[in-house]
């Protein structure tokens, strides 16, 4: 339970950067954005000054609008910054299942980009609306919007043309590498910030 | 779990009394009853989960309402009002304006918003940005760069619209 109220915003927890949060190594003591954790409780608050959106916890995730919780079914870790689409194999619960495809007709199974991942089978958090950060390919361009991408498989990118399946949103320009490890000084994969706009490419008539 | 309900900093307020607040710290919060939404202060211009903040390209007045597109190019990213090439490049609607340079811009890129129409709509019909400045409009059926649709049949005026996709097509 949380016994802190004074904090920025009226959260519990105050500001805190998007890897402080979610990064993979943001339990590791010396990491530069280091956060323990391990007094956050059920309902606590805190706002993530990435994209200054109010996150809540419970069970050992943070949710917030247009967050999603889903099954890994990716038959290996997800990891943050990692774009996954719905997977056709049940999750064994209520909630939905996710992984990262390597088909190019699965790109309209767009789902969301992992926030708090795991291994298969855990349930992951998704960022599904919104600006996150997310894992790219290749040279981003301005206002283009951006697609997923099956090889390299998880990541975004800007396609030339505005033709298929796959669009969910557009970058901001902020380079955002994506930490992929647990250690201190982590390795990193490419990475934007991107504003997720919520829904697949449609026409409407 | 918490003892009461989150105690924003500012409590609930309508859209003007938000706009005429005065010195905010970064990640303050207000409920804003207009839009029945909470919003966050980013230490230059409150926001919210609908929207982005989006410099401003140059020295033109935006205000709520306008259709936003993005100067397209490989600098930085920046906003300006809508013009005849930019269906593709759009972003959203502005929620809050400015004048000058870099001003930050918030740009609501989901949602139910007001925005500035050039002609008259019937509820429905899907819309992209119009070709004068700021203005989103009906441009036929199968529109290629559609970025939401109207909730109201009326002319044109600010006009309540959802924004609610991507282009793609």
């Amino acid at each position: 339970m949380s016994y802190t109220f004074g904090n920025t915003g009226g959260t519990a927890w105050g500001l805190k950067t998007y890897n402080q949060i979610f990064a993979l190594n943001s339990q590791t003591v010396g990491a530069a954005e280091y956060w323990d954790q391990s007094y956050v409780n059920d309902l606590d608050t805190v706002i993530c000054s990435t994209n200054h959106r109010m996150l809540t916890y419970l069970n050992g995730r943070w949710w917030g609008n247009g967050i999603i919780g889903a099954v890994n079914k990716n038959g290996s870790d997800l990891e943050p910054g990692d774009y996954v689409i719905v997977s056709s194999t049940a999750s064994g619960s209520t909630r939905p299942s996710c992984e990262i495809t390597t088909s190019s007709t699965a790109l309209d199974h767009c789902f969301g980009v992992v926030l708090q991942g795991g291994a298969d089978g855990t349930l992951c958090t998704l960022g599904t609306q919104g600006s996150w950060p997310c894992k790219t390919d290749g040279t981003i361009v301005n206002s283009r919007p951006m697609r997923l991408d099956n090889s390299p498989p998880g990541v975004l990118y800007d396609v030339s043309t505005i033709s298929g399946d796959g669009f969910v949103g557009k970058y901001i320009n902020v380079v955002f590498p994506i930490i992929t490890s647990t250690t201190a000084t982590p390795t990193t994969a490419q990475g934007h910030l991107v504003a997720f706009y919520g829904t697949a490419n449609q026409i409407y008539a | 779990m918490s003892y009461q309900a989150l105690p924003y900093t500012y409590g609930v307020l309508e859209l003007t009394e938000i706009n005429n607040l005065t010195g905010m710290q970064e990640g303050d919060t207000v409920y804003n009853k207009d839009w029945d939404i909470m919003e966050i202060y980013n230490g230059s211009v409150w926001t919210n989960d609908i929207s982005v903040v989006l410099p401003l390209a140059a020295s033109v007045t935006m205000v709520p309402g306008d259709g936003v597109s993005i100067t397209p190019g490989t600098g930085n990213i920046q906003c300006r009002l809508s013009t005849s090439s930019d269906a593709d490049y759009f972003w959203g609607i502005c929620l809050r304006g400015g004048s000058s340079t870099d001003d930050p811009i918030v740009v609501a890129f989901m949602g139910k918003v007001d925005a500035k129409l050039n002609g008259a709509v019937t509820r429905g019909q899907a819309l992209e940005l119009s070709t004068s400045g700021g203005f989103v409009a009906y441009t036929g059926a199968g529109a290629a760069y559609t970025m939401g649709q109207t909730l109201e049949s009326a002319g044109s005026g600010v006009r309540t619209i959802a924004l609610q996709t991507i282009e793609g097509n």
